[in-house]
């Protein structure tokens, strides 16, 4: 996965998202936020998994799933290739 | 600093604005400049004609289909009686005249910066499909149609929806046969022959306003995205973007062209794809957008044309909000009875 598009993007503290290129905003929760800083950072979905589950009540296999259907949601909003 | 009178079309900032307003706003704020602006009217309730902390002095012009000689003598009169060094004409109807008399204007001292008639003709709908290929992005795929068999026939191979275009004004969409034809017709019998049937592409609707410098370069371009438009499909709010393939496309219009003068390109982008809708051959009404965000268009345009400096870079951020928004002026009659009676004030 490329993030030079997630690079591109402005991000404010809380959560704003603003794509420069086609000028379409978007907002994320806290969590969502830490990924896409996360997918930044160039962290895979396995140790993204791993940081975030502690304390949850699920197991690490479940967060990661979700974390891939959350980067599933950004690549339909052309937010990563 | 000498003053420089600047007369500026298109000051009828209605529901359906045009860009004059936006222009001399632009001129005002310009560094450098002493600028006065002449408003140059059609109508005496068009309301850049009251705005007299931007406007100077205004004048009601005879229409275009007047015929040349009284449109020009007008220029002449207003130039003669208070002075008139330049025109920023900005309307689609009043260009190809500009356009033909703007050596006879110069010589008797009143200055433009324009496209070519040939350049101004490249807004034809039936040849923009030329101009995308020249600029290296995609058009939608399009029927030209001068009878109801060729629309049966191009909706056939269209598919449904489709726009039904004029060649130069006026589009809508259809969704049916039935559709199709009353607005073929409804665009006929207003602007006649012949009419453009255009398979619907999806995407972001995406705006350039530019000048290009005539010689193959640009004196600025912005790219905007409209957020909300009115009933009328004019631009209330807007972003401004930074799509590459857009503004590299809009880049190629201007060295191929060698495109002199304002100008807005509307695109629509999905992906990496960009699609030419339209060619406006003069500077769009939301054009302060760009003076807005640190790119004058309209003083620029004036730098070129007058052999003055030009500022450096033409850079802008995107992410910049254009918020439109309604407002009254509270004038006296005087103004009002002067623009009846004298055709000026």
């Amino acid at each position: 996965m490329t993030v030079t598009q997630l690079n591109q993007l402005s991000i404010t503290d809380d959560g704003f998202i603003f794509d420069p290129s086609s000028g379409t905003s978007f907002k994320v929760n806290g969590t969502g936020l830490s990924i896409i800083h996360a997918l930044i950072d160039n962290k895979s979905t396995a140790v993204i998994a791993e940081e975030l589950y502690d304390g949850l009540n699920l197991t690490s296999n479940e967060v990661e799933k979700d974390i891939i259907d959350f980067v599933t949601a950004l690549r339909a909003y052309g937010l990563v290739a | 600093m000498k003053e420089m009178k600047i007369g500026v079309t298109g000051i009828n900032a209605v529901d359906n604005p045009g860009p004059g307003v936006g222009v001399a706003r632009s001129l005002k704020e310009a560094d450098g400049l002493n600028v006065n602006i002449v408003g140059l009217a059609y109508d005496i309730m068009e309301p850049g004609i009251y705005m007299d902390a931007l406007i100077d002095r205004a004048f009601i012009m005879p229409f275009p289909s007047a015929g040349h000689r009284a449109f020009l003598q007008r220029l002449y009169h207003i130039k003669y009686t208070y002075g008139l060094d330049f025109v920023i004409p900005n309307l689609d109807s009043e260009l190809p005249l500009y356009i033909k008399y703007k050596s006879e204007l110069a010589q008797n001292g009143i200055h433009t910066f324009l496209p070519t008639l040939e350049q101004y003709r490249l807004r034809g709908k039936d040849r923009l499909q030329d101009v995308a290929e020249k600029m290296e992005i995609k058009f939608p795929e399009t029927e030209v149609v001068t009878s109801i068999d060729d629309l049966h026939q191009a909706v056939e191979k269209l598919g449904f929806p489709v726009m039904v275009k004029g060649i130069l004004y006026k589009a809508y969409k259809a969704h049916t046969l039935h559709e199709a034809i009353a607005h073929y017709h409804s665009i006929v019998s207003e602007w006649g022959y012949p009419i453009i049937v255009q398979k619907v592409v999806t995407g972001e609707e995406m705006n350039v306003v530019g000048v290009g410098d005539g010689e193959g370069g640009s004196l600025g371009l912005v790219g905007i995205k409209k957020l909300w438009i009115t009933s009328l499909g004019k631009i209330w709010n807007g972003v401004t973007v930074k799509n590459e393939s857009m503004l590299q496309a809009t880049e190629r219009f201007i060295h191929q062209y060698k495109w002199k003068g304002g100008f807005e390109l509307e695109c629509i982008v999905s992906g990496e794809d960009v699609y030419l809708i339209e060619i406006n051959p003069r500077l769009p009404a939301w054009s302060y957008f760009a003076t807005g965000v640190g790119i004058n268009l309209p003083v620029n345009l004036v730098r070129k044309a007058m052999n003055m400096p030009l500022p450096k870079a033409h850079e802008y951020e995107a992410g910049k909000l254009f918020i439109r928004y309604t407002y009254e002026l509270i004038t006296d009659m005087a103004p009002y009875q002067s623009m009846t009676m004298r055709g000026e004030r």
